[in-house]
């Protein structure tokens, strides 16, 4: 007997019976539909559903065709879509009067990179009412996100967290935001209109063929929309308890026949968060930024693009810093500043489908002035591309870059670098060739990056990736990569006051321990095993799984040597150079699913394992999070009203401070958002975040900062597009 | 008795349908782009020469990710007139003038530009799913408005590829471009 497929409650559900008249094909949406075919009419009939009438329908096949022809008989609203059987018999009229969805798009699209890859959409930032890039980031597996207080993060990829993470590199439209000085992003400096952001890629493991020293563990691509889908005007504005104040205008236009261009401000006022008395621990910040971008075809075959960012910043921070005098230790409340900007111009010429290069210029100044150090950094920065086939199954990317940067310090109360300003280079170089071993099948990818830098000197880092399709709804992936993650300025040069020892009866001065940076200190280095799998055998369900094992040498550990006494200050000198003799590995794996439900509501889940192995029982650094999840509910009421909930959860952690280790509680927080459209140009929504508690620790910085309890908050917004 | 039931339903059907709510069933955006794309196939007349090297199959290529290569596979190996549609994945963009039909579902601006000059003068029918496919120089664009499709047609152009497509067609499009 064939067999008729018959839809039952959830779209996405299905139970195959026995076929037609027998039993009529049935779809419920809170709603009963029997959908029956006579000749070449499909009859929909709708009713409220009954659960005895359907019971008696799906279990006694000699009554159906009684049974439905009883429910045809007395269904009151009835609807008739006079249609054919099949998608393809229908002709176009009908085509183009049927309702179409693209929402599981996400659910069934899989990537098809050799790598582990995670892509956070315009959509589900939105979504989330995340609003600033770190918060963003928590939506992505295998990414560790803390907020250390108001204005500083730590962010890591599979492991080794800190506010001076050094592994994880972060570009903003092809804008390496990584600062020389520790090898690490400040992310308070780095921020975008989050309405413009297409979409943000977080490719966790090496990265470094492709994109350079020290995406070490993982990269992230912060990519803003094209000019020319930014046409018109955005203006946003809301306030609440943690997000005191913020509000954002842009606005797009065509400036020429092939030429689009938008300009934005933006600025928001952040409250402080609460310390460990309960009282507030004085972190607020504010900040004012503003930006442009514009895009021109100047030819069918060239592209021009020029953009660019200034922002200023109030960060304001309580910080404990060690004093050879009595008592010791200081703590004060910093006003902290910090401006910069940036400008870029990227230029992309294609020879054919085949074959285009880029050519692509940055020029990238910040500024802090904190009062335990502060420093101005320029940054000018080449690259080139070309990518081209090769005896038709090969696809070969090439390029070099420079990098010039020269930094202007002036020492703090904790930290002074010698010498106080340099100019430092950086040439690379990288070729990766993907081969198609099987048509549409297998493929093959080997590429290095090699790089010198003032630092290191010359430094290898390659890769081989292979990807396989077995069929279109599986991809199976695996790597093997070296990455290196080069020395920063402060490890050669620096003299951080780590803590002082109070005078006791066995020493009568004050004892001052600093670390200190050395010539020789080397480059980090990882040899990374990756695989993967992902499908989408179950319709509007998306499975995404990541291994990975990773083996770090040459990591950084600092030891103390001989003390001496100063006799100009009366203080022992505890110096504690740098060196690289820590081992670690890290192994774990990583679970992203998207499930659409239904077609107005959407499932994203993710998990996270990570482990950690330590050369011994006194590791240098602090331990990430073994577990993490996140499960998102994005829920679309109607057209015009959105509810929205994401539950974090994260597992405990180790944070390594000054003071020593700190044990970080594991926690579990939710997020809320509501979204109501009135008309279509105005959306006014309702955010909570952190709900579950009032404040909750999620780690604490490695020196100067108190533990910070991130507050519960909540704000509305109201934004406009004209 | 069984007879009579069915032609209750079906009237009780016709007789009440005015008054329903229509719901209709909401398809798959690719499912629909895929029926349309054939009958596309199915109402576009190539010159004759153009079938001279593929024989008897009419080449429709696509770019586009896995969703797009699934939902199309529903086409291939239907008929139309004498021929049958022939799916050819062009991912790497090449020998895209033995495709009668191109259909691009995503794609960097620049090569989408790109792809243009290849195959221009070249009769084969472009189609695409948003404005800046047309404005780049496609043909067909099939564009989702508030949850319904609507085609668009650059005519002129459609003409100057040496591509007839029936009126029948056209007239459930709206014609842009040139005339």
């Amino acid at each position: 007997m064939p067999f008729r497929r018959i839809l039952i409650g959830f779209s996405s559900w299905s139970i195959r019976l026995p076929n037609l008249w027998e039993c009529p094909s049935l779809l419920i949406k809170g709603r009963l539909i029997v959908k029956t075919t006579y000749r070449n009419l499909t009859i929909l009939n709708y009713w409220l559903i009954d659960i005895g009438l359907l019971k008696a329908l799906l279990i006694c096949p000699p009554m159906k065709k009684y049974i439905a022809g009883f429910l045809l008989l007395t269904s009151h609203p009835c609807a008739l879509q006079a249609a054919s059987e099949d998608v393809l018999e229908l002709n176009v009229e009908d085509l183009l009067n049927v309702e179409v969805t693209s929402v599981s798009k996400k659910a069934q699209a899989l990537n098809d990179s050799a790598a582990a890859i995670f892509v956070i959409t315009h959509d589900d930032i939105k979504r989330t009412g995340a609003t600033s890039i770190p918060e963003a980031l928590r939506m992505a597996p295998g990414l560790d996100v803390a907020r250390i207080d108001s204005n500083k993060w730590a962010v890591s990829a599979r492991g080794f967290n800190s506010r001076f993470a050094n592994k994880l590199l972060v570009l903003i439209d092809g804008r390496n935001t990584y600062t020389r000085s520790f090898s690490g992003v400040y992310w308070e400096n780095q921020d975008v209109m989050l309405e413009d952001v297409e979409r943000i890629e977080v490719i966790r493991g090496p990265g470094a063929t492709l994109w350079g020293a020290n995406a070490v563990n993982g990269v992230i691509n912060i990519i803003t929309k094209h000019s020319s889908k930014t046409e018109g005007g955005l203006l946003t504005g809301g306030g609440g308890t943690e997000e005191q104040g913020f509000g954002a205008l842009r606005y797009g236009a065509q400036l020429g026949e092939d030429t689009t261009g938008r300009a934005y401000v933006k600025g928001f006022k952040r409250d402080e968060n609460t310390n460990a008395l309960g009282a507030g621990a004085g972190d607020d910040w504010d900040k004012a930024q503003g930006g442009f971008r514009i895009d021109s075809n100047l030819t069918l075959k060239d592209e021009l693009k020029l953009q660019g960012d200034l922002y200023h910043s109030h960060l304001n921070q309580t910080i404990t810093i060690p004093q050879i005098a009595a008592p010791y230790t200081d703590t004060f409340r910093d006003k902290a500043e910090t401006y910069g900007g940036n400008i870029l111009g990227r230029w992309q010429h294609t020879v054919s489908t085949s074959s285009d290069y880029s050519l692509q210029l940055y020029y990238d100044y910040y500024r802090r002035n904190e009062a335990w150090f502060s420093e101005g950094r320029n940054t000018l920065d080449l690259d080139f591309q070309h990518r081209f086939s090769l005896l038709d199954n090969n696809e070969v990317i090439w390029g070099f870059g420079y990098q010039y940067t020269h930094d202007d310090t002036r020492a703090g109360r904790l930290l002074s670098l010698s010498p106080t300003s340099r100019n430092d280079q950086l040439f690379s170089t990288f070729v990766q060739d993907e081969m198609e071993l099987i048509d549409q099948k297998l493929w093959l990818t080997l590429g290095t990056k090699l790089e010198h830098n003032d630092y290191s000197g010359f430094e290898g880092q390659p890769t081989a990736r292979l990807m396989w399709t077995p069929h279109s709804q599986h991809r199976i992936w695996g790597a093997v990569s070296r990455a290196v993650r080069t020395p920063s300025r402060a490890e050669h040069n620096m003299t951080l006051l780590q803590t002082v020892v109070p005078p006791s009866a066995l020493n009568p001065f004050p004892t001052e321990v600093n670390l200190q940076g050395t010539r020789n200190f080397r480059t980090e280095d990882v040899i990374a095993y990756e695989l993967g799998y992902r499908t989408t055998f179950i319709k509007s369900l998306s499975i995404d799984i990541t291994g990975f094992y990773n083996d770090y040498k040459n990591l950084r550990y600092p030891t103390p040597v001989a003390y001496y006494f100063d006799p100009t200050r009366f203080v022992v000198v505890q110096p504690v150079p740098l060196g690289n003799d820590y081992k670690a590995k890290t192994y774990g794996f990583e679970v992203a699913t998207v499930w659409q439900m239904l077609d107005w509501w959407r499932w994203d889940a993710n998990y996270s394992l990570l482990k950690t192995d330590m050369q011994d029982t006194s590791p240098p650094f602090g331990t990430s999070p073994q577990q993490r999840v996140s499960l998102r509910s994005a829920l679309s009421v109607s057209k015009d009203l959105d509810f929205d909930l994401w539950l974090k959860y994260v597992d405990e952690n180790t944070s390594a401070t000054v003071y020593g280790m700190n044990h970080i509680k594991n926690y579990v927080t939710m997020d809320a958002r509501l979204a109501w459209r009135p008309v279509h140009e105005v959306e006014l929504s309702l955010v909570g975040q952190n709900l579950f508690t009032s404040s909750h620790l999620e780690y604490q910085q490695e020196n100067m900062v108190m533990p910070t309890l991130i507050d519960r908050g909540m704000y509305g917004k109201v934004s406009w597009s004209f | 008795m069984e007879k009579l039931i069915r032609y209750l339903a079906v009237s009780v059907c016709l007789v009440t349908a005015p008054i329903a709510i229509a719901a209709p069933q909401a398809m798959e955006q690719y499912t629909v782009l895929a029926a349309l794309t054939l009958n596309f196939a199915r109402f576009t007349q190539w010159p004759e020469q153009t079938f001279a090297e593929s024989g008897d199959s009419l080449n429709v290529c696509l770019v586009g990710d896995n969703v797009v290569q699934q939902s199309f596979e529903s086409i291939n190996g239907k008929n139309v007139g004498v021929r049958t549609i022939k799916i050819i994945y062009a991912d790497r963009l090449r020998n895209l003038t033995q495709c009668h039909v191109l259909f691009i579902s995503e794609l960097a601006k620049n090569l989408l530009l790109q792809v243009f000059i290849d195959i221009k003068s070249h009769p084969v029918l472009t189609m695409g799913e948003d404005q800046e496919f047309l404005d780049s120089g496609g043909l067909v664009s099939m564009i989702n408005k508030d949850g319904k499709i609507q085609l668009y047609v650059n005519l002129a152009a459609a003409k100057a590829a040496r591509l007839n497509i029936s009126s029948n067609l056209l007239r459930l499009a709206k014609i842009v471009g040139d005339n």
